[in-house]
């Protein structure tokens, strides 16, 4: 970690004590922050305003399921640099949430909308929660990682001349297991 | 009979997910009133592919293949950042041959994708020949590049630590060539399009996106530096060979179609300078980096890798916890941030203008779905 | 900012846009029922077309007549640009502009399917994209073929295996008469597949039975068939005049 990556963290620290769950760096340099989602908003407002220069521009926002809790995942960067932030707001599978950014970055929009469908975390204050790239009845949160797969819809199922080559004993529903 | 105390109402109506704007499946649902548009909800989805969720079902070497599919029109770019990840998670150095190469890969798919984009806006605003004279461009490059790749369009050359073939021998003899009469050709589209009056009356004032709007969507590429922000990721980040080359990045203050459709043509220009230097100094020696493994694990780790694509700042995000399949694989697109700000950009406009100023945003299904 | 759902769009779902449309505009597409047309017009030209089929004076007069209408429909095919992904750029766009023109095969791009013949389907179909599919192909008026261009077309292609979204294949919801394989094909690939259209719409006949969806009339003029196209794979077992193979 670099003085500055050192200095911002313990900033973090300072402000959210023990729901600051860890600072690191990632494989291409950057500070990755993870945070209890609760208190995301304070950690990003602090990046916006405390820091100098500030670290304001939302690069990407997306979720990410590493198997026991759930996150939303900010990559923030000082505008017009290669300084990146990383904050991943962690949030426990059972009632996943986390609070909208949108007041913050307009272009927040539709990301937030992926994250909600896609891994059925629920963004508080969002003003437009519809799904975005999924059909608007679609069941289930695919990117989870323990999504099963619709198999009964008419046009996913595998065409039953197939015999699946990686699995012994072939056949339907065996393509989606590895 | 007067028309002050007529009484009007809002129209919604739709446009898509097929209409003949080449841009792909995108459904526009306009609220009108009369012909001018009140508000625009764009509705998408409907090239979703779920390539995320292959990425974590496929090994790394098998997403190269993917790849390319996100942003087709530019399956280089997109064969480089996912490499580039992959290579710094696994710490491996390529060597100077194939990042020059990488580079004039790059560039070559700059100019086919910008071409793409004059003959797309020269249909949707009603300027047909320009979609035969950019096709006839794009032909050349495209048969320089399936000599050296093998494929018209969905190229997947470039490999974890490397390429997957040297070029050819006289592949630089035909890039040359073509170095020699694209700058004239390219005149030859300012004077169909940029240059021409009926062009600049349709383009001009239209979509005004302002810079600080620009920045809070996510707007990056074209779109941005059309609005006055000179950010360009191959000058930011420097990736690739980039920093040896001496090039500009073109900006514009008006942030109206037309300035996006003049950073758009200056930036063929400095494809161009770029690949003259690129003919001259590339430099010989191996294409593949020493130490890749046959079967690639990472270990655990997480990175954020950026290019700059036609379209705007590319990312791809990759977490690896050791295994042969990544955990997560995200791919940040610019497509999809672009097309945010649309709704900005169309309030107030006529029906048509929203397909001139969707033209130029230039977007790609692909990349916005995934 | 618009944003808290004030307008009707935001506030109807996808679905509900489409059954409000379909109430609209259903009771139009039912009344033009184009089995009722077919079923005055056509018939009694097959009743004579049939009758006289065997009468070698007949055969001559019925060939011209088939042939005749076969090539104009075949040389002016209208097809209806549907590109979806990657196989538009090549498939389409490619191939027809100037160095693989599809012009000169009187080949006109139409925007909507109320002007088409052929529907080429280039390009991935997902989920969500299948119902929008479905209702177009039933907007073009008859006869119509469909061309599934490139392996998301025919199959699901590379998102066949680990793909949630991804339709298998377009032949799941549409009749399709021609695949053309590849990834994405070269627009000479293209170009080959609508010969084989030209083939198949040339080898049409005015004595054949009604056409059910999916299945096309059964060619009486083999002959000209096997001078035509590719005997492997249009050939159908059971006008060639081979034994039919039980097992």
């Amino acid at each position: 970690m670099t003085e500055e990556q050192e200095a911002i963290a313990q900033a973090a620290r300072d402000l959210l004590g023990e729901a600051l769950l860890s600072a690191s760096v990632d494989a291409g340099g950057a500070l990755v922050l993870e945070v209890r989602a609760e208190r995301t908003l304070d950690l990003l407002e602090m990046l916006r305003a405390a820091v100098q220069p500030p670290v304001s521009r939302l690069a990407d926002l997306h979720g990410l399921d590493d198997g026991q809790a759930l996150a939303v995942v900010y990559h923030l960067f000082r505008p017009g640099e290669a300084f990146e932030v990383t904050v991943k707001a962690v949030t426990p599978r059972q009632r996943p949430c986390v609070p909208s950014v949108m007041r913050l970055w307009k272009g927040a929009w539709w990301p937030e909308r992926e994250v909600m469908e896609m891994y059925g975390i629920e963004v508080v204050g969002h003003p437009d929660p519809r799904k975005l790239l999924l059909p608007d009845d679609w069941q289930g949160y695919p990117l989870r990682k323990d999504y099963v797969y619709p198999l009964d819809h008419p046009y996913l199922q595998p065409n039953p001349i197939h015999e699946n080559p990686f699995v012994a004993g072939g056949g339907q529903g065996a393509d989606t297991e590895s | 009979m007067s028309l002050a105390g007529l009484r009007t109402e809002q129209l919604a109506i739709n446009m898509g997910p097929q209409h003949p704007s080449t841009h792909g499946v995108l459904r526009l649902i306009l609220t009108l009133d009369g012909e001018t548009v009140v508000d625009c909800d764009p509705v998408i989805g409907y090239l979703h592919s779920s390539l995320e969720k292959i990425g974590e079902r496929k090994t790394y070497k098998q997403f190269t293949t993917y790849t390319d599919r996100f942003d087709y029109l530019n399956a280089l770019g997109n064969n480089l950042v996912y490499v580039q990840a992959v290579e710094r998670l696994l710490g491996v150095q390529v060597p100077p041959r194939c990042q020059h190469i990488r580079v004039i890969m790059a560039e070559l798919n700059r100019i086919a994708s910008h071409l793409v984009y004059f003959a797309a806006l020269g249909v949707d605003v009603g300027a047909t020949t320009v979609f035969l004279y950019a096709f006839r461009e794009r032909e050349a490059i495209v048969n320089l590049l399936e000599h050296a790749t093998g494929q018209r369009l969905l190229y997947n050359y470039l490999r974890i630590g490397g390429l997957r073939n040297d070029l050819p021998p006289d592949f630089l003899d035909g890039l040359r060539e073509f170095l020699s009469y694209f700058p004239a050709r390219l005149e030859e589209y300012n004077n169909l399009l940029t240059r021409n009056r009926i062009f600049r009356a349709r383009m001009e004032g239209l979509g005004v996106l302002p810079p600080d709007k620009a920045i809070e969507y996510g707007c990056t590429g074209p779109v941005l530096r059309g609005s006055g922000v000179a950010w360009d990721i191959r000058k930011i980040e420097g990736y690739a060979a980039y920093p040896e080359y001496d090039f500009d990045v073109p900006v514009q203050p008006y942030g109206d179609a037309m300035s996006r459709h003049l950073v758009r043509v200056e930036e063929l220009r400095q494809s161009v300078a770029i690949l003259r230097q690129a003919v001259e100094k590339l430099p010989s020696g191996p294409i593949r980096a020493e130490g890749v493994p046959r079967v690639i694990k990472p270990p655990p780790g997480e990175v954020f890798e950026r290019v700059e694509s036609p379209r705007g700042e590319l990312g791809c995000y990759i977490v690896s916890d050791g295994t042969e399949r990544p955990m997560r694989l995200r791919w940040r697109a610019p497509s999809f941030y672009n097309l945010q700000a649309l709704r900005e950009m169309v309030r107030g406009h006529l029906v048509a203008d929203v397909v001139a100023i969707l033209a130029s945003i230039d977007i790609v299904l692909g990349d916005v779905d995934r | 900012m618009g944003l808290k759902g004030r307008n009707l769009t935001q506030r109807l779902s996808e679905e509900q846009l489409r059954r409000w449309l379909d109430a609209v505009a259903g009771g139009v597409a039912k009344r033009i029922d184009d089995r009722r047309l077919k079923r005055a017009i056509g018939e009694p030209v097959r009743k004579i077309a049939r009758r006289y089929a065997d009468n070698s004076l007949g055969v001559l007069f019925i060939r011209l007549a088939d042939e005749v209408l076969n090539i104009g429909r075949a040389c002016s095919l209208w097809p209806m640009q549907f590109g979806l992904a990657c196989c538009a750029i090549e498939g389409l766009m490619a191939a027809a502009a100037s160095r693989y023109d599809l012009d000169r095969f009187g080949m006109f791009m139409r925007a909507t399917p109320r002007q088409a013949d052929a529907m080429l389907v280039a390009g991935t179909v997902t989920i969500k994209m299948a119902p929008a599919l479905e209702r177009l192909y039933h907007q073009m008026p008859e006869p119509r073929y469909v061309v599934a261009l490139g392996n998301c077309a025919i199959s699901g292609g590379r998102f066949y295996r680990d793909a949630y979204s991804v339709a298998k294949g377009v032949d799941r919801i549409i009749p399709v008469d021609i695949y053309v394989p590849g990834c994405p094909p070269r627009p000479e690939g293209v170009i080959w597949g609508l010969l084989q259209l030209h083939a198949k719409i040339r080898g049409e006949s005015l004595a054949d039975g009604p056409c059910i969806e999916g299945q096309r009339p059964q060619w009486r003029f083999r002959e000209r068939l096997k001078q035509k196209a590719t005997p492997a794979l249009l050939r159908r077992p059971e006008s060639a005049g081979r034994p039919e193979i039980t097992e």
